[in-house]
């Protein structure tokens, strides 16, 4: 599998809860959320990839919306954690740890 | 038991490329034939068949999403659900997906997005079709919209009715891309023309389904409705004036086609647009003005 290919289904899973922490800091508009996945190279993700997903958690109940008023444009939509979204995020963290120290673990077993 | 289960999941991989799901299968059967060997149950090893079944989907499909054609064949997608389906259905209206085309409804090849057009043209960005907006369209913007195939149809067939008596006995059968005639069939076949047209903008007054696949059902409709209307307008004025190149109008209706399907999802989205705002917007004053009022 190329390295890519790798890296698009590690990212998979991982990136529903980047958007999730992203959120838990502050209220963010679509482009908002992109431009901080952004300054993690390994986490940047397209418009294709991003809004899907935004829509997938919007009818999870994990995060809600409200327009707003932007200044020199139209209204922009605003996502931000639901509570049930918090908890998502809470539970994603531990899952997460759990998953990554097993993983770098059996990683550290392998190259020793 | 083996040969049951090993059925059983075969039957729910239809998904995956002959390949995939060969490789799959030979793995399983030789882990069934294992399992067979010690006496073990494979629902009680493996889980339940479907359960199996999706996690193999899950573990060697690549992230297939509505956008993605039900066949491939050397990389051109083909689709045999056709517009019937509401999930091959919203490929033509996704604004979420930034890919122009997407595997078309039925047959070989690609469609146009108009929700990937929408955004580029900066009508709507990716994230405005929600629930709340949709709910906010104005009634008589849905029923203004579902009019419009209708409209375009009926005037079609009108036309041709009008004309009916005019036209010989035969008629072009169809235009090169030069607009001219590329043979003579019936007049009848026109009835098939309007029929194109006449037949969606019905099925796009269905009621009892959500507003956004309603939407889509108008601009297929709209889009097939337009198409009908440039086929019977070009053969129509082919059989009175026979040295023209008539068959051109068949080739302009396409891009007045995509237009006025985009034009039909984009209005009455604009309009539950303009409503969301405005109510986001008095609220937020309310919120102020309360603000104001306590000491």
């Amino acid at each position: 599998m190329p390295a890519s290919d790798r890296a698009r289904q590690l990212r998979k899973g991982v990136l529903e809860l980047a958007i999730l922490a992203v959120l838990n800091r502050e209220e963010c508009y679509s482009i908002e959320i992109i431009n901080r996945l952004d300054a993690y190279p390994a986490l940047a993700a397209t418009p294709g990839t991003v809004y899907p997903l935004l829509a997938r958690l919007d009818k999870a109940g994990l995060v809600a919306t409200r327009w707003a008023e932007a200044a020199g444009g139209p209204p922009r939509k605003y996502y931000r954690l639901t509570r049930k979204g918090r908890a998502s995020l809470t539970q994603g963290v531990v899952e997460w740890s759990a998953l990554s120290n097993a993983v770098a673990e059996v990683l550290g077993e392998g190259a020793s | 038991m083996t040969e049951k289960y090993l059925r059983a999941v075969r039957v729910r991989l239809g998904r995956l490329s002959r390949a995939d799901r060969r490789r799959a299968l030979d793995a399983l059967s030789a882990q069934l034939q294992e399992l067979a060997d010690v006496g073990g149950d494979p629902v009680a090893a493996l889980g339940e068949p479907a359960t199996y079944a999706a996690r193999l989907l899950d573990a060697l499909s690549h992230e297939t999403s509505a956008d993605s054609a039900r066949w491939r064949i050397l990389g051109v997608p083909v689709e045999t659900r056709g517009p019937v389906n509401a999930e091959v259905r919203s490929r033509t209206w996704d604004p979420a997906n930034p890919r122009l085309f997407t595997p078309r409804l039925f047959g070989i090849g690609w469609s146009v997005n108009l929700g990937a057009i929408a955004v580029r043209a900066g009508l709507i960005r990716p994230d405005d079709t929600d629930d709340a907006v949709l709910c906010s369209i104005p009634k008589r913007d849905i029923r203004a919209a579902r009019a419009v195939p209708l409209a375009i149809a009926g005037a079609t067939a009108a036309a041709l009715a009008l004309a009916w008596r005019s036209l010989p006995s035969s008629v072009a059968s169809g235009f090169n891309l030069a607009g001219r005639p590329r043979g003579e069939a019936s007049k009848w076949k026109l009835l098939g023309a309007v029929a194109l047209g006449a037949g969606p903008a019905l099925w796009a007054q269905r009621r009892g389904v959500p507003v956004e696949d309603r939407l889509v059902r108008v601009a297929r409709a709209t889009s097939l409705s337009l198409i009908s209307a440039g086929v019977v307008a070009a053969t129509v004025a082919q059989a009175r004036r026979p040295r023209g190149r008539w068959g051109l109008l068949t080739i302009a209706s396409l891009p007045v086609a995509g237009a006025g399907s985009l034009a039909v999802v984009v209005g009455p989205l604009r309009s539950g647009l303009r409503q969301t705002w405005q109510a986001a917007s008095d609220l937020r004053n309310k919120g102020a003005s309360s603000q104001e009022e306590t000491p």
